[in-house]
């Protein structure tokens, strides 16, 4: 690959998303509740308990919820008026729901290790570590003293797009915003951004953005197999490799399930199937999968209710393109129209009863021009014949021209009524050589075609001219009724396949700024450097 | 052009393939009309 890219993977446009998460998230601890799901943490004064949670696994890779979303504060109150006589075991839960209330609310603070600055742990229980959102130090959630894992000291300051504690609507469930993470492509030093997401019902998630292309991804148990071409094979569907590298965590703030540390680096790789992406991380400890689903900006842009979003350069490494579904969905059909336009010429073909009506021939003399006063040598009236039903009717002329012509002219006259069809062409044919090789132009013969001529005995009138050179100075007629045409059908096909074609055509030309951005790129360049 | 569209406008030109292999119209068929006669037609 070029090293132009500013991707990972070496790529620039559209390029290699980011890889993606992540540490498993641990189970949450707790028992499953029974009844309502819990509401999301922090904002909003919801309280709960830090062992309470749903444990919806984060990485379940059927992500099916068992029981319907989180409900806001309101609708727990209207779902608890209109609920059943609650049973004994409930009235037990309940009870110690309100013990646990009384602990205090959820959400969790203490003071900064290193700042001194007020640090909120909005997700108390299943936090191991929570960066200082004022001196941006990573802080051990698990430890007592709140111990330092990283110091921050001076690398830039990014402010995340969508601010900690925002929630949104994504795939249906709310989400709230817990983590944030700049991670960098180490060989090409492309950086991108990682949102750490959080529900209690349905654990968690990530949203990836780089070069504006945005991505939801779930942790999956499941592992793909091996497929062919270096791709894995996952729940049925082929995944190409699309990059390989190394990932190193630039930026952190927020809170995340595992100790994190700015310069914490894994091995990734990418698969893609448009929308999905699958991706592995591996360290010297374990191997993470996840999935990820491409999202349209504008789809991120309403659930966080975002003002500006990056810009979206390239095509992304998931990015469904149109034109390239709507191949996807008319390639089929159109053999299937291909097929079937053959099936009808064929049966046409089959079912046409071709029959000569007239063949003669006669001589002339090379190079005469026309002389009225000399009909006889160069005019030709036909026998007559007979004409049968309102077909078309083909008048086949062979001059046997070389490199010369033969103009004629003329007219297929009915013998019982006098009317007329006009007959009027030039047959020549050359040939020879020159610095290219041999080379000819023209035909020996020409035939004309008269649609639904009217039943009854014809004739043909010519007169003719022909130029110098060699000829063999014979002439041949022939009348062939219901000649099967290819003409309507040849138009035929190209009417039906010039759309397949043209998406075709463009969704090659989206894959291959797609693949532009990858190594493993099946469109390989004539000169063999993509 | 979404899928179902091409699937019928394909539809229509294999309909109409087949019209023309019924009817025997070819396309760049001479279908000039009969012309009422002028003159002495030599035999």
């Amino acid at each position: 690959m070029a090293g132009n890219s500013d991707l990972p993977g070496g790529n620039d446009a559209g390029g290699a998303d980011p890889p993606e998460k992540k540490r498993k998230p641990p189970p949450l601890p707790g028992e499953k509740p029974k009844r309502k799901p819990p509401p999301l943490p922090g904002a909003g004064g919801v309280t709960d308990d830090a062992d309470d949670d749903d444990d919806d696994d984060a990485d379940d890779a059927d992500d099916k919820p068992h029981r319907s979303p989180p409900p806001l504060p309101n609708a727990v109150a209207a779902a608890a008026a209109t609920a059943a006589p609650p049973s004994t075991e409930e009235l037990e839960e309940r009870a110690a729901e309100r013990e646990k209330k009384k602990q205090g609310p959820r959400a969790k603070n203490f003071s900064c290790t290193n700042c001194g600055a007020s640090v909120t742990i909005r997700n108390p229980g299943q936090t191991f570590s929570v960066a200082c959102e004022s001196c941006h130090s990573i802080l051990d959630a698990t430890s007592e003293s709140y111990r330092i894992l990283t110091r921050f000291y001076e690398k830039a300051k990014r402010e995340p797009r969508i601010p900690l504690g925002t929630r949104g609507k994504l795939q249906g469930h709310e989400w709230e915003v817990i983590g944030f993470i700049v991670r960098r492509d180490v060989q090409w030093g492309v950086q991108w951004e990682e949102y750490l997401l959080f529900n209690p019902y349905y654990g968690y998630r990530w949203l990836l953005e780089n070069q504006g292309h945005w991505n939801i991804t779930r942790s999956v148990k499941d592992r793909p197999e091996a497929g062919a071409s270096s791709g894995v094979i996952y729940h049925a569907q082929t995944y190409k490799l699309f990059y390989i590298g190394k990932a190193e965590i630039d930026y952190v703030l927020g809170e995340f399930y595992w100790k994190i540390k700015s310069g914490d680096a894994v091995d990734m790789k990418d698969y893609i199937c448009p929308p999905y992406m699958l991706s592995v991380e591996t360290d010297s400890n374990e191997e993470n999968w996840a999935l990820s689903e491409y999202l349209q900006p504008s789809v991120v842009r309403k659930a966080f209710n975002l003002d500006q979003m990056p810009y979206m350069k390239g095509i992304g490494p998931n990015q469904p393109v149109a034109v390239t579904e709507t191949w996807r969905g008319i390639r089929l059909p159109w053999l299937g129209f291909l097929a079937l336009l053959f099936f009808i010429q064929f049966v046409y073909c089959v079912s046409t009863r071709t029959e000569d009506l007239l063949k003669q021939d006669f001589l002339y003399v090379p190079n005469q021009k026309s002389k009225e006063n000399d009909p006889v040598l160069n005019s030709y009236t036909t026998r007559t014949f007979e004409i049968p039903e309102n077909r078309n009717v083909v008048l086949d002329f062979d001059a046997g021209v070389d490199n010369s012509w033969f103009y004629y002219a003329g007219e297929l006259v009915n013998d019982k009524t006098d009317e007329t069809f006009p007959i009027e062409n030039t047959i020549e044919y050359y040939h020879g050589y020159d610095s290219d090789g041999s080379w000819s132009e023209g035909s020996t013969s020409a035939m004309q075609t008269l649609w639904k001529v009217p039943p009854g005995p014809y004739y043909i009138n010519l007169d003719w001219e022909s130029g110098p050179g060699t000829v063999d100075g014979s002439f041949h007629v022939k009348v062939k009724k219901d000649e099967p045409g290819w003409l309507n059908y040849w138009l035929a096909v190209i009417l039906v396949s010039i759309v397949p074609i043209w998406t075709w055509l463009s969704s090659r030309g989206s894959e291959v700024q797609r693949w532009s951005d990858s190594d493993f790129t099946p469109y390989k360049s004539s000169s063999g450097d993509d | 052009m979404g899928k179902n569209m091409y699937i019928a406008s394909s539809l229509f030109v294999c309909l109409m393939l087949a019209v023309a292999c019924a009817t025997g119209f070819q396309i760049g068929a001479d279908a000039t009309k009969p012309q009422k006669p002028t003159g002495p037609h030599h035999k």
